[in-house]
């Protein structure tokens, strides 16, 4: 859901094609990861992670892994934002791959394809594992989430979100009346990988063990989805989207149990299928999403 | 270890394009760097490795499997190419495409144990009617509405194929009833070269260049492709029945897709995932070439094939030294050669100003995208 209140930034508000979704909340994942556990090194095995001598605070940690994403966001945006939008979607497509490959080989660094493990959930020290603990970080994620919408509606209110969606609708009008698009479109960009790399630290701290192919592509077409779902360009819309979305796969998953066993494997593509059906059928004849962009100005059609 | 990026770039800067003073064509300069880019990363070896020649092996063997791979690739990324044009779209589920065609020939060919060439026969036909079929269902209801809907609309695609075979064949990793005999060993310089693996695949994708060039060149309907690829309004007040050319343009893409998936199948196996792996070679394939140039795509496959198997080459050379990873990091030199020629020369090789929309963007906008239709959301 973080994460696609991220995109919307960046699709949904400013019109541009990022696919390389999945690379920004890995790099977000692992900063936070790193961080938040310290330098590890098991002598057993013989490897360890890079790191902070000493774990850092986790909100420390949470809001580095968003500057290092964001950071990271802006440097990649510099040259490819002047890129065409399908251009620009396999070009982040690649880079996406090429950092995945980094995480997944430098194992010195990153541990690897070793996986990252031992990553702290908030209030760890207070709530036993379990079914509290998810319920406690369920309300953690609820809140950020709720902070990054509000902080997100406050700035697509601001002059500076109108300009955005100037920049979206037609480029060259908003150059002309004096936008500098370019850095309208470097800022979205980048406030949008941080948000991915804040998603990034959120997963990493929930599912506690992390591994670099968690960040595959398939993980940023799903992005899309709830995007397209919820309807682009609304902020409520990604948090319905989100949530249909969750729905959908823990619908799945309670399915499994009531289908024959040569299936239950296969539910899993039948899911990704029924997406994938989704996506088209959704971009085909409700381009708009199931809550559409409010309109302030009515437009001549 | 940038060796032939870098020599990649210096040399292929300065060119204005055609009709500039410089008169030398500009694919004839890619082929030099090329093969400049090959001769110093050959020299750096054999002088790095005691400078004997047997150091420069590794590349020398590299190249051979690029020229292989990459023949594939052009097979892929003219067909990609051939949509490109015409749709003026991003194609994200070609490489999905190309998995169909594998599994079809799969299926005839182990599950019926048909004849390989009865699998190519019935993946060319599966290929071509799913073709036909994605064009009818989905990509003509978005024609008008920018190149961003029918590329995510494409993904969908690339999704549902995916996910679909995985549900039938399950994900597990199958052969081709085709069994290749062992490397024969080139005279004495030490080279292998496969007959089935390497030759077939040389000559096949050979052949149907061949075959694409007649077509594109002499027939009626190729000469009608380019028309609709050069300008789809013109075209049709011309009196070319574009729909069908564009139906046309979709059976011979994807049944080049066929034969690059069963080949592909040859050399790897089949599994799900097979052309979504190499459909980003490909894109890097097509977009070196030039959007929209078939001959540029053929180009290109050849050039990210090479540099593909360079790349592995070299950073297996430099594992440990610089960075942990080794041959693993294989596609980062054939993306980065692609990102460098998206933001140097955005028209590619051999394509015309007129796709090349990237670096310009704020002087030239998309034609195709007319001011009453606004992108989705």
């Amino acid at each position: 859901m973080v994460v696609a209140l991220g995109l919307n930034l960046q699709w949904g508000h400013t019109g541009l094609f990022n696919a390389g979704v999945a690379a920004f909340v890995g790099v977000g994942a692992y900063t936070f990861g790193m961080l938040s556990t310290g330098k590890f090194a098991d002598p057993g095995v013989n490897w360890y992670h890079w790191g902070p001598d000493q774990p850092w605070d986790l909100i420390a940690a949470a809001l580095v892994s968003m500057a290092v994403a964001g950071f990271l966001g802006v440097l990649i945006a510099i040259p490819t934002l002047r890129l065409r939008a399908d251009y620009l979607a396999i070009a982040t497509l690649a880079l996406g791959e090429i950092v995945r490959l980094i995480i997944k080989n430098e194992r010195h660094f990153t541990g690897g394809d070793l996986d990252l493990q031992f990553i702290p959930r908030p209030f760890g020290a207070f709530v036993p594992e379990g079914a509290y603990s998810n319920g406690v970080f369920a309300l953690v994620a609820i809140g950020t989430a709720l902070g990054a919408l509000v902080i997100l509606e406050f700035l697509a209110r601001l002059p500076w979100g109108r300009d955005l969606h100037a920049v979206r609708e037609d480029e060259e009008v908003a150059m002309a009346l004096g936008k500098d698009a370019f850095m309208l479109k470097l800022s979205s960009f980048g406030i949008g990988c941080a948000i991915m790399g804040l998603a990034g630290a959120l997963s990493a701290s929930y599912y506690t063990t992390i591994t670099p192919d968690q960040f595959a592509p398939a993980a940023t077409f799903a992005a899309y989805v709830v995007v397209i779902l919820g309807g682009s360009g609304n902020n409520r819309g990604m948090i319905l989207g989100g949530y249909l979305f969750f729905l959908f796969t823990w619908a799945t998953q309670q399915i499994q149990g009531y289908v024959p066993s040569d299936w239950t494997l296969r539910l899993v593509y039948v899911n990704q299928m029924v997406i994938g059906l989704l996506l088209i059928v959704i971009i085909v004849f409700r381009p708009e999403g199931i809550l559409p962009e409010k309109k302030y100005v009515p437009r001549t059609q | 270890m940038a060796g032939s990026m870098e020599a990649d770039d210096a040399a292929s800067s300065p060119f204005e394009g055609p009709g500039s003073r410089f008169a030398i064509p500009r694919w004839a300069v890619a082929i030099l760097v090329l093969i400049a880019a090959i001769v110093i990363l050959w020299a750096i070896f054999v002088y790095y490795g005691g400078r004997r020649l047997e150091a420069g092996r590794p590349i020398l063997q590299a190249v051979i499997q690029g020229l292989v791979v990459g023949s594939i690739y052009v097979l892929g990324a003219s067909g990609l190419s051939l949509t490109y044009g015409i749709k003026k779209f991003a194609n994200f589920s070609h490489g999905d495409m190309m998995t169909v065609g594998a599994y079809a020939a799969f299926t005839m060919n182990v599950i019926f144990a048909q004849n390989i060439f009865v699998g190519v026969a019935f993946a060319v036909l599966t290929l071509a009617l799913l073709g036909v079929f994605l064009e009818l269902a989905i990509f003509r209801q978005l024609e008008g509405r920018g190149p961003v809907s029918a590329l995510i609309a494409s993904v969908g695609v690339s999704l549902v194929l995916q996910n679909v075979l995985s549900a039938i064949f399950t994900t597990n990793v199958q052969y081709l009833g085709v069994t290749p005999p062992s490397d024969i060993p080139l005279l004495n310089t030490g080279l292998s070269f496969n007959v089935v693996k390497g030759g077939v695949t040389l000559l096949v994708s050979s052949a149907l260049i061949l075959f694409l060039h007649v077509l594109l060149k002499y027939t009626t309907l190729g000469k009608a492709m380019r028309a609709c690829a050069d300008d789809l309004d013109l075209a049709r007040t011309s009196g070319v029945n574009t729909r069908n050319v564009i139906l046309w343009t979709w059976v011979i893409s994807a049944s080049l897709a066929a034969v690059a998936g069963v080949l592909l199948a040859i050399i790897v196996n089949v599994f799900p995932l097979l052309g979504f792996f190499v459909l980003l070679f490909i894109f890097a394939a097509v977009i070196i070439g030039g959007i929209g140039s078939p001959y540029g795509a053929m180009l290109g496959g050849l050039i990210i094939g090479i540099v593909q198997k360079l790349s592995n080459v070299v950073f297996g050379q430099l594992q440990g030294r610089f960075f942990e990873g080794g041959a693993e990091y294989e596609p980062v030199g054939a993306f980065l050669v692609m990102i460098a020629v998206l933001l140097l020369m955005p028209e590619g090789i051999m394509g015309s100003r007129r796709h090349a929309m990237g670096g310009r963007l704020a002087a030239l906008r998309s034609r195709w995208r007319s001011p009453e239709v606004k992108q989705p959301g």
